[in-house]
């Protein structure tokens, strides 16, 4: 009796570690062969990008800017305007820290490269403005939720 | 033994006597005692076989059992080196390029670190691995290096939670957020506290310092924790530090 319930409980592990096993030679096999496809890191990111645009959340577009710049001066080919509305909403939120420091050498530099930006935008020119509009909220105290 | 009829000697074998041809109840009983016997034994061969070999069955299904487990185990590993390989790649050309660049980067990082611009200086590092890089010519911004990786974390944290989406439709963690900014925040205090005590030139022990005002400033600027509140919020543990973020920034107008 004991050893038929042990002969069960083995047979019931068996069975599982073989379709585990199965399993996880199939994932092998996969990302072995996986390995060499790179996704497009441009297109990955516009995707995220129209994503984030769309419901405004333009602190994940920063974040994905800083993230990206850590490994990339120069943003993947064909998502430079994406860069630009990132680091352009970096360096508005920057330009408030060193204005309350009043800083005047950090402030001047990043004005221009602020206004610079700016000139840059083009078609997201209107998101400019609304990053500006929720740091100067930010900043005074008004909550936006 | 002796005959019961006859007392003359005979075996124990001996069903009936040689002699006078009586009985041997004796042997009669010793017989089917024998028989009985030798039905037991050869039923309790049978039952120590059986299980002798029911117990070797169990003992080939536990060994399969294992080499299974043994041989999944290797395909994870073999599975992850494979990831680890294409990390591993961008991490020692890095590391090349930042000792043939030395003298280009470190011309670069002073440049970043005079003009006070931590999180450009923070981001450069990142980018060129230079924090890793035992050359002779990091070694002087060491401790800045450590204390600005920790500063851009802060600072991107704090941006992504200014910066945050008022759409409902798409899912902000306000909570995870704010935890997220105050580990960071303990994290850089930690390093801070580290590197002051480590950090032997002025220059360098003035830009640690200047981090440090800068992201009080940025706590100040867009948390509204004053300069009197802002030691009292750090002495706070980080669940405690947590809760009274989300005061200030759920706080209605």
């Amino acid at each position: 009796m004991k050893s038929n319930k042990w002969d069960v409980i083995l047979n019931i592990f068996l069975f599982i570690a073989s379709v585990c096993f199965v399993l996880c030679f199939c994932w092998m096999i996969y990302s072995i062969k996986n390995r060499e496809k790179k996704e497009d890191p441009a297109k990955q990111y516009r995707n995220a990008f129209e994503r984030e645009i769309k419901h405004k959340a333009y602190g994940e577009i920063t974040d994905d800017y800083l993230l990206k710049k850590r490994s990339y001066s120069e943003p993947p080919v064909g998502c430079e305007d994406i860069y630009r509305i990132g680091e352009y909403a970096h360096v508005s939120f920057m330009l408030k820290v060193y204005e309350a420091e009043k800083n005047e050498d950090k402030i001047r530099r990043n004005g221009a490269r602020k206004e610079a930006l700016e000139n840059e935008l083009s078609v997201y020119e209107k998101y400019g403005d609304e990053i500006d509009v929720i740091l100067e909220e930010a900043v005074s105290g008004i909550n936006k939720d | 033994m002796i005959c019961k009829k006859c007392h003359k000697e005979i075996g124990i074998d001996d069903l009936k006597c040689p002699f006078c041809g009586a009985n041997n109840s004796f042997a009669m009983k010793h017989q089917q005692n024998m028989k009985s016997f030798d039905k037991r034994y050869k039923r309790t061969q049978k039952d120590v076989l059986k299980t002798a070999g029911h117990i070797s069955g169990l003992g080939k299904k536990a060994a399969i059992l294992a080499t299974l487990l043994i041989g999944m185990m290797v395909m994870i590993i073999i599975t992850s080196l494979s990831y680890a390989e294409l990390d591993l790649d961008d991490y020692s050309e890095g590391k090349t390029d930042a000792v043939r660049n030395a003298a280009e980067y470190t011309k670069k990082m002073d440049k970043y670190l005079e003009e006070g611009e931590y999180i450009e200086f923070a981001i450069f590092i990142c980018e060129h691995y230079t924090s890793d890089s035992r050359m002779e010519e990091y070694k002087r911004f060491r401790c800045v290096q450590y204390l600005a990786k920790e500063y851009l974390d802060c600072i991107q944290s704090m941006e992504r939670i200014t910066l945050r989406t008022g759409d409902e439709d798409y899912h902000f963690d306000m909570d995870g957020e704010i935890h997220t900014f105050c580990s960071h925040l303990e994290g850089f205090y930690e390093m801070y506290e580290n590197m002051t005590e480590q950090e032997r030139n002025e220059k360098y022990m003035a830009y640690l310092n200047d981090m440090e005002k800068e992201l009080r400033t940025a706590t100040n600027v867009y948390f509204h924790i004053g300069d009197d509140e802002i030691d009292s919020f750090l002495n706070l543990s980080e669940a405690q530090k947590g809760v009274k973020l989300e005061e200030v920034l759920k706080d209605e107008e």
